[in-house]
């Protein structure tokens, strides 16, 4: 590697370490399978690190690694791939035998957090991710999804009423700082 | 820390994923990806590449490739055969030739077997060749299609109540002293170009603001940005050399008279709009900007294939 280049891989490898967790989790919360997530964070750095010149630093950067993130989340999720893999796992489920040990376990799935927010669909989903899991506010949301702050605040009071009818009422009291 | 963040990152684990094995992979990539990055060229290449094949296609196209039967005169021929189809365009420039097959050329007068065709083959029929006189002038281009398939074009001459023909491909003259043939001929009150410079600009005028409203809706439907105009330099330089490549095909389109050609045209239309399509598209697309380009790609053409249909 020459000069200029391990210059670049340095500083993407200090873009990584400070901004690598949270967009394999928010990749993660999208897709719902770590290895995907993994490799949507590997496309996320590989688009910056070709073509940073295009970051002007109108946000912040962990904004900008965010859309991307979001992006390519969206992309896989649009993706054959995912569609077959969704099949398959459809197909899966169910030829496997149902035991009242593995209902009881489902049901107790069922409850988490984590599983009502997969029960949502995207739309709803992903504002609930950016508001509440990576702290964005409305205005930045508004620009990762291209949308209006009026499409996100209907969006998030709806995510919230959805996720609400899943949630027992203890695990309901997460979302009580609601602040936009 | 949210309570919804802190709870959700107990329920999928708090150990950090993001391993030093996937930095690694990540920076090996980047390594290999940056060898291929700096082939950037290849884009501007490709686009240019298929301008210019585009503008091959043109110089080569049909229209320049008319079929041409040998006859040894038109006379000969309108004896023998009859008109089915003529094309009369204005011209009074004998460096150049405006009418062609129907249907293909804006700007001229079209007519099938009738009337205007039996003026014509009544005055060719009593045509007969001669030297060219200084004294004609030219006044329109014709071109002929006779019912065996040959075609001609002709130059259509005039001295004071005198006509004459020019064949471009044997560039035989033709002088017709029928008094009766020539005043039937001017007699004809043929049909003119039905065209209204007022009409038109109003046209133009509403096209300009479809195209504006049509963008400002694509724009605000899709949240795409008017300003920056562009996305980063290199987005800006390509665009310049887009149009300046642009400025040189519309020289060469009109110096050449290809203007007229309506399959030339569309070429043309092409050759403007699918460049800038996918310079927005590999620019712009985290921002959508090439939907506004789309945009303009469709709605040009539906306004181009409308003023078809309206001319015809």
């Amino acid at each position: 590697m020459n000069k200029g280049g391990a210059l670049v891989s340095e500083h993407l490898t200090a873009i990584m370490e400070e901004h690598g967790e949270y967009c394999l989790r928010v990749a993660y919360l999208y897709v719902r399978d770590w290895s995907i997530a993994e490799e949507i964070v590997q496309d996320v750095f590989l688009a910056y690190y070709l073509q940073q010149h295009r970051f002007e630093q109108r946000a912040s950067l962990k904004t900008y690694l965010v859309k991307i993130t979001v992006h390519k989340s969206h992309d896989y999720l649009r993706s054959w791939k995912n569609k077959r893999h969704q099949l398959l796992s459809k197909f899966h489920f169910g030829i496997s035998k149902r035991t009242p040990e593995s209902d009881v376990i489902k049901a107790a799935e069922r409850v988490t957090l984590q599983a009502a927010l997969f029960e949502l669909p995207i739309t709803y989903r992903e504002v609930l991710i950016l508001y509440y899991y990576q702290e964005l506010k409305v205005r930045e949301i508004a620009d990762v999804l291209g949308n209006t702050e009026n499409t996100v605040k209907t969006r998030l009071r709806r995510a919230r009423q959805l996720l609400q009818s899943k949630l027992e009422r203890s695990d309901w009291e997460v979302l009580g700082d609601d602040i936009f | 820390m949210t309570s919804f963040k802190k709870k959700l990152n107990e329920e999928i684990g708090e150990t950090p994923r993001f391993t030093k094995g996937l930095q690694e992979r990540i920076v090996h990539q980047a390594t290999q990806q940056q060898y291929k990055q700096n082939s950037k060229w290849q884009y501007p290449a490709i686009i240019v590449g298929i301008m210019v094949t585009l503008l091959f296609l043109i110089a080569s196209g049909p229209w320049q490739q008319m079929e041409y039967v040998q006859h040894a005169s038109i006379v000969e021929l309108e004896q023998n055969e009859e008109i089915q189809q003529l094309s009369i365009a204005q011209n009074w420039y004998e460096d150049s030739f405006k009418a062609g097959r129907t249907g293909w050329v804006i700007g001229q007068q079209e007519y099938a077997k009738g009337t205007e065709t039996k003026l014509i083959e009544n005055m060719l029929q009593k045509a007969m060749v001669s030297q060219k006189s200084e004294e004609y002038y030219l006044i329109n281009n014709l071109w002929i299609e006779f019912s065996n398939g040959q075609v001609v074009k002709l130059q259509m001459f005039k001295s004071n109540e005198q006509f004459a023909f020019l064949d471009i491909k044997t560039n035989k003259f033709y002088e017709v002293n029928d008094g009766e043939a020539v005043s039937a001929f001017t007699d004809f009150n043929f049909k003119k170009l039905d065209f209204n410079f007022l009409v038109f600009l109003v046209w133009i005028g509403f096209i300009w603001l479809g195209a504006w409203v049509a963008e400002r809706a694509v724009r605000w439907k899709f949240h795409i940005p008017k300003e920056p105009k562009y996305v980063n330099d290199n987005h800006k330089k390509v665009v310049y050399l887009n149009k300046f490549i642009n400025v040189i095909v519309l020289c060469i389109f009109n110096l050449k008279s290809w203007i007229i050609f309506i399959a030339a045209d569309f070429v043309l239309i092409l050759v403007i709009l699918l460049p800038n399509l996918a310079i927005e598209y590999y620019f712009g697309r985290h921002e959508k900007r090439h939907y506004v380009a789309l945009t303009t790609t469709t709605y040009t053409s539906i306004i181009f294939i409308a003023f078809l249909i309206w001319i015809f």
